[in-house]
């Protein structure tokens, strides 16, 4: 099933699409980003190809482009991750040893912070752990570099969101 | 009004070579975050050491930085990710890289939201440098580093109200006495970030 996730996101990965793009049309490319934002890009990827588990795809990767595109410029340098649980609380976490207030702000009801050191997902599945929740999922906000999925699948959490090529 | 909106009120009316000042002047703060991270790192910065050159040059000039793309396009290159980097001033850095990145854009488009940015990325850095651990408050409960943070906020916030104060004081056009004043502000500020804690 996650190799499924996977070859899925990979296909239909508009954020990979539109990098692709870029490199003949910058501009171009940055104001798509600008204006959509990865996350919506993944949704609305996900959406269109309209497979049973890609609705679920579609909720974690847009909250997670929802949430980094407070961001700025910094959504480049910084990841964000949603961590699903199994608890249904869903945890924010990023690749800095906290959330910046721009993103402590975004946070609803059900969705908690995760402060820690290292990449977003393995901090934002530690995390939960720690809070005596079961993580299902992760979502991140720039593509999941190898060591975090492998940390992913070893710990039998599904990557709801592209990964690094 | 909250504070925020006050300074982004404030740094509104000024003129554009003040409104950039501003932008500078909170910038020097943020450096020495970026001196020290490269020292340790060897990051090279000397993009954003030619920025801060042409910056200075821009409001003694009344002309803004000289627009140059590529020395943007350098700055964001050099931009330390935080994915890449473990050093513990890897945000700090970061943020004070992309503050030049903002004043040279701001520079070339005049957009007032790239200085609100510099703002932004000045508290951004208080903030998480209060909320990181530190050896000096070891048993810090996440309620204490969010006062601790806030208040770190508020400091720098108040330092940014005093500097937007201060540009405006200044003559419309900076001569030679306006540009002095602006280099003692500038050099002798303390830093962002307090790092005897460190």
């Amino acid at each position: 099933m996650q190799q499924q996730f996977e070859d899925k996101l990979h296909r239909f990965d508009l954020g990979y699409q539109i990098e692709k793009f870029g490199e003949t049309h910058p501009e171009a490319a940055e104001a798509i980003t600008d204006t959509l934002g990865v996350g919506l890009q993944i949704g609305l990827a996900a959406v269109t190809e309209g497979g049973s588990e890609l609705p679920e795809l579609a909720v974690a990767a847009s909250r997670v482009g929802e949430i980094a595109g407070v961001l700025g410029k910094t959504k480049d340098f910084v990841t964000i991750a949603v961590t699903e649980t199994e608890e249904g609380v869903n945890v924010v976490s990023s690749s800095e040893t906290a959330l910046r207030p721009a993103v402590q702000a975004m946070l609803k009801e059900g969705e908690v912070g995760a402060t820690g050191a290292g990449h977003a997902e393995v901090t934002g599945v530690n995390a939960a752990r720690e809070m005596g929740l079961t993580p299902t999922g992760v979502a991140a906000s720039r593509p999941v570099c190898p060591s975090c999925a492998a940390f992913l699948r070893q710990a039998g959490v599904r990557i709801l969101s592209p990964l690094k090529y | 009004m909250l504070m925020k909106e006050q300074r982004c009120s404030d740094v509104a009316s000024l003129p554009f070579n003040k409104q950039l000042a501003a932008g500078v002047l909170v910038f020097e703060r943020m450096l020495p975050s970026l001196i020290v991270f490269s020292r340790d790192t060897g990051l090279d910065i000397s993009c954003y050491e030619r920025a801060r050159e042409a910056a200075w040059l821009g409001l003694r000039n009344g002309t803004g930085v000289a627009g140059d793309r590529a020395l943007n396009e350098e700055c964001l290159m050099r931009a330390p990710d935080t994915e890449n980097f473990t050093h513990k001033l890897t945000s700090y850095a970061l943020n004070a890289a992309l503050a030049m990145s903002e004043i040279l854009e701001f520079s070339v488009d005049h957009g007032l939201r790239h200085i609100k940015h510099v703002l932004e990325l000045a508290t951004d850095s208080a903030y998480l440098y209060a909320m990181s651990p530190a050896p000096s408050f070891p048993a810090r409960s996440e309620f204490e580093n969010r006062k601790i943070g806030e208040r770190m906020i508020s400091e720098e916030s108040r330092r940014q109200q005093e500097d937007i104060d201060f540009v405006r004081r200044l003559p419309d056009r900076f001569d030679e006495d306006a540009i002095s004043l602006l280099r003692t502000r500038a050099n002798s500020q303390s830093p962002l970030l307090p790092y005897h804690r460190e």
